[in-house]
């Protein structure tokens, strides 16, 4: 069987801002204090009564060639086999470092019972492995949110992939598993 | 997004500092899923359904050695579709809130001053029982019944009954009382199911579902929007979410969509364009119709709404194209805010009937609500002495149709009591209703402050309750069985059932379980019908299960799926068929057909003058989930939408304090700057302005809409010649001035 690489795909056009996703995260992982993984973001452009707004789920895009990991000095911060970029908290030695390496600025330190962690999207591969959907896709109330395996050309996520997903900021060369279809006016 | 170095350090920093204290052991397995647990935690399954909103979605609550961690959406529950919103997956907030209520309360200071130290004194549930039933006995012998009222939810129409008042309060008339009427004239029903799904053409009139997070609904417009290529029109005069998602947003003049769709009715009509076919056999009054409607026409809405009248042309052609489309109507958005709601939500069925529109996929769909059964009192109450009731709702027979039934007019209220008319009011029960709710608060206040006796039956010690005599806990829905039938967005028979997810955490009660005491204390627990678990299995008796096989079941019962259109010719109107001219309407004096009288319309005269509409935020619901702390932590406050270009004119700043004031009332908030919004409306988010210190994330978080609108006596809707007692909220001038 190929190696799989996992992936998520936002539709901007969908999202209508709602944070059920960012709340179920919490749910799902335990995050104390409240840090979310997930946040969303408000966009307005244009001058009334030419008008747009759209909202954008924002966590970590696990980055193929991700700063974070290359800033992490105890390696804590690492690829998994499915390609999504996780903290171990054993190496973790708080130092924040990939907090200010992440160009998507998506991770934000927590203090937890031992000190300080970095809180991030683990792409819920916990639940993925289980077969079961990720805490923010399965509470999205509009659908917008679709993961799977990027290395399986017949998955659902090659299709939305189809539909015009694009990575964020793809200047910067992450090369994230993370991709957005952008919003149409 | 930005991390400032101040603050890297302050967490990073502080980290280092806690790491070397930890150690080697370093940052071990803190909740991380992915890591061995010492012991496996012993994980249960539950059935709930979310009673924070009315979509009442179903959901599986996830207990983890006895605590409550999290709720997941039922993929098979219609309403839920698998998810939960952000309230709904904050629920375990509001379970284990420390600032719950936790046993009865007594108040010991005087006056009623919402946030004013009550000076509370925990007694127990008899003292407090006692007490309440003496109060009410006290009244209940020097002025009759009548002087105790209920204010809430419709909870507490049997133990009215029970004790002889006719006065049911609740909040339907800010609410959904139009819509309700509108469709039960038209349809026969209370409500209709938008089938966005399978619709082509979505027309929006401040309807923003989307933007208060109503799971399915804003999920089946995007779906129908995207899976089935639907074309979504939304008229608002904010760029609400919903119009965000549109093709087209109108921003329309508030308060003038009636003369819209009157006139696209006239369009529909003048040119031939509707389904003479479908009109014959199913609509009763389209001759009368289109006699009314040929006033009104598009260059004569133009003037008024400021949509040009081409827009409005097109627009009725694209609607009556023959393709299924649906106008949605939900609750408050444009219909009941304002003069004329009723006529706007009869407007917009009749012009989703002479297309063709009802009962077709796509279209309007019936609703398919499965019915349950409600046991009856062991003794049939005696009947009411007394019928006028405070709120004037007798003089509405369409919103009242017997005395404890119907919607009423909750904004009259304050101004009844305190002219005394039609007789004194004693002893109010306030039930599940804030003072946010309460347009035109400081009226209300004045009110409250009339009464002898007040006693709030909440979850939190908010505003309500500091100045309430007698606060009663009552428990959270997450400790309480429902069963619950599918009704908002019911396209088949459904009907979930769920179990305490805990046992209750604190020394609360259900209000079921509260009436039925007070009732027995009274001597009139022989009126009220039976409560309880016992209940469970009676209420669906109908359907040869018990309560505990529905659980069994996996706590969702479904009829068939199979869509069997209904036969519009025996619906539960005037002539059985779809009703647009109703004589019953003509009978009681009101006009038979929907109209516009532009008496109805105010305009903002000057540039620090602003029309009024009001919204939600999609994580907040009203003003009861302010104090659960996800929620809080995203949305901690409330503010007011100014259109960016006119704040520059009027000198205000994004985040600016500003003040707003009307005829009615005062307050302020942040300014929120947007270009989405006419320069000639102000939009404040509903449900904020808790003064009460005693829940303390939710202290002080931002204006209280109520506060500047008004809450018109019933005299109001009489001179306007509304029939169904709307409230109007929005129906004032606002003066905006930075302070
Ligand atoms: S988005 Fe940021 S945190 Fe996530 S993998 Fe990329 S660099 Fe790392
Ligand atoms: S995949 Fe899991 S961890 Fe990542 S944002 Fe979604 S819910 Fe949170
Ligand atoms: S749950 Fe879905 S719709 Fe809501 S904010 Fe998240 S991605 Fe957007
Ligand atoms: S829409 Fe949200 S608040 Fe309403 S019932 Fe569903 S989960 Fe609960």
């Amino acid at each position: 069987m190929a190696k799989k690489r996992w992936g998520k795909i936002v539709d901007l056009n969908k999202c209508v801002g709602c944070h059920a996703c960012s709340v179920a995260c919490l749910a799902e992982n335990k995050v104390p204090n409240d840090k979310f993984r997930t946040k969303i973001i408000e966009h307005e452009e244009g001058i009334f009564p030419n008008v747009y707004r759209y909202t954008e789920k924002w966590s970590c895009n696990h980055c193929q060639k991700a700063p974070c990991v290359d800033a992490c000095p105890t390696k804590a911060s690492h690829y998994t086999e499915w390609g999504t970029v996780e903290v171990n908290p054993d190496l973790c030695i708080g130092c924040g470092y990939c907090v200010l390496a992440c160009p998507y600025r998506v991770r934000v330190m927590n203090e937890r019972e031992h000190g300080g962690l970095p809180e991030k999207c683990t792409l819920c591969t916990h639940r993925l492995e289980k077969g079961e959907k990720p805490a923010c896709e399965a509470s999205c109330i509009a659908g917008a949110i679709i993961t799977g395996d990027l290395n399986n050309p017949d998955s659902e996520i090659n299709k939305w992939m189809a539909k015009g997903a694009v990575e964020r900021r793809p200047d910067l060369k992450t090369h994230p598993n993370v991709f957005i279809i952008p919003y149409r006016r | 997004m930005g991390l400032t170095r101040r603050e890297f350090f302050k967490l990073g920093g502080g980290s280092i500092a806690a790491i070397a204290g930890a150690g080697i052991l370093g940052n071990s397995l803190f909740n991380n899923p992915e890591a061995p647990a010492y012991a496996a935690p012993r994980i249960e399954y539950k059935h709930g359904v979310c009673e924070i909103c009315e979509m009442n979605c179903a959901f599986l609550g996830k207990i983890e050695n006895g605590r409550l961690v999290k709720l997941e959406g039922k993929p098979k529950d219609q309403h839920s579709r698998g998810a939960l919103c952000a309230k709904g997956n904050s629920g375990i907030n509001m379970l284990y809130d420390p600032d719950r209520l936790k046993a009865p309360l007594l108040k010991t200071a005087p006056g009623r001053i919402p946030g004013q130290d009550p000076k509370w004194k925990k007694i127990s549930w008899d003292e407090a029982i006692n007490r309440a039933a003496s109060e009410i006995q006290k009244a209940i012998e020097k002025y009759g019944p009548q002087s105790v009222i209920w204010i809430g939810h419709n909870k507490g129409t049997d133990f009215l009954r029970a004790i002889g008042s006719p006065n049911n309060i609740n909040h339907q008339s800010t609410c959904n009382a139009v819509r309700i009427m509108a469709t039960r004239i038209t349809l026969g029903v209370a409500n209709y199911v938008p089938d966005f799904e399978n619709s082509k053409y979505i027309l929006c009139f401040g309807w923003d579902q989307l933007g208060k997070a109503k799971n399915s609904l804003a999920r089946g417009l995007i779906e129908g929007k995207i899976k089935n290529n639907a074309k979504v029109v939304v008229f608002d005069p904010r760029f609400s979410t919903t119009a965000s998602k549109a093709h087209e947003w109108i921003p329309i003049r508030p308060g003038t969509d009636l003369a819209v769709v009157l006139a696209m009715l006239n369009v529909i009509i003048s040119e031939g364009r509707y389904n003479a076919d479908f009109v014959a056999k199913y609509v009763e009054g389209f001759e009368e119709l289109a006699e009314e409607v040929k006033k009104y026409t598009p260059e004569w809405a133009s003037k008024i709404s400021d949509v040009p009248a081409g827009t409005i042309r097109r627009i009725a052609h694209e609607f009556s194209g023959g393709c299924p489309a649906v106008i949605p109507i939900h609750k408050r958005e444009a219909i009941q805010v304002r003069p004329g709601g009723f006529e706007l939500a009869r407007a917009c069925l009749a012009m989703m009937a002479i297309t063709g529109n009802i009962e077709r996929r796509g279209g309007a769909l019936l609703p398919r609500i499965a019915p349950l059964n409600y046991p009856k009192p062991k003794e049939k109450p005696p009947e009411l002495q007394v019928t006028e009731r405070i709120d004037g709702g007798h003089l509405f027979p369409l919103a009242v149709p017997k005395p404890l039934s119907g919607t009423g007019l909750y904004q009259s209220v304050p101004d009844m009591i305190l002219r005394g008319e039609p007789y004194p009011v004693k002893v109010a029960v306030v039930y599940g209703q804030s003072l946010q709710s309460m347009p035109e608060t400081e009226k209300w206040l004045k009110a409250f402050e009339k009464l002898d006796y007040v006693i709030n039956i909440n979850i939190y010690p908010d505003d309500m309750a500091t100045i309430s005599d007698l606060v009663l806990p009552e428990s959270v829905y997450l400790e309480t069985p429902h069963i619950s039938p599918r009704i908002t967005n019911a396209r088949y028979y459904q009907i979930a059932v769920a179990e305490p997810m805990v046992k209750k955490l604190y020394d609360t009660k259900e209000v079921d379980e509260i009436k039925y005491l007070l009732a027995k204390k009274l001597g009139v627990d022989k009126y009220m019908p039976p409560h309880g678990e016992k209940v469970l299995d009676y209420k669906l008796k109908r359907y040869g299960l018990t309560y505990k096989d529905a659980l069994k079941k996996g706590g969702i019962l479904n009829g068939s799926q199979k869509f069997t259109p209904k036969d519009l010719t025996s619906l539960r109107t005037e002539s059985g068929k779809i009703q647009i001219y109703s004589p019953k309407l003509k009978e009681l004096g009101y006009n038979p057909l929907p109209w516009f009288d532009e008496t109805w319309l105010i305009e903002p005269k000057a540039d620090d003058e602003f029309y009024l509409v009001t919204s939600r935020p999609p994580m907040h619901r009203h003003s009861k989930t302010h104090n659960m702390r996800w929620l809080h932590a995203i949305m901690p406050e409330g503010f007011i939408y100014i259109n960016a270009a006119k704040a520059e004119k009027l000198g205000i700043k994004d985040g600016d304090m500003v003040e707003l004031s009307s005829k009615y009332g005062k307050e302020t908030g942040k300014a929120k700057l947007i270009q989405g919004i006419r320069p000639d409306t102000i939009c404040v988010l509903h449900g904020f302005g808790n003064k009460s210190p005693y829940i303390k994330l939710a202290y002080n978080n931002g204006p209280n809409d109520s506060r500047i609108m008004p809450a018109y006596p019933k005299e109001v809707n009489m001179t306007l010649k509304d029939p169904v007692g709307a409230s109007m909220d929005c129906h004032v001038i606002v003066k905006v001035r930075k302070v």
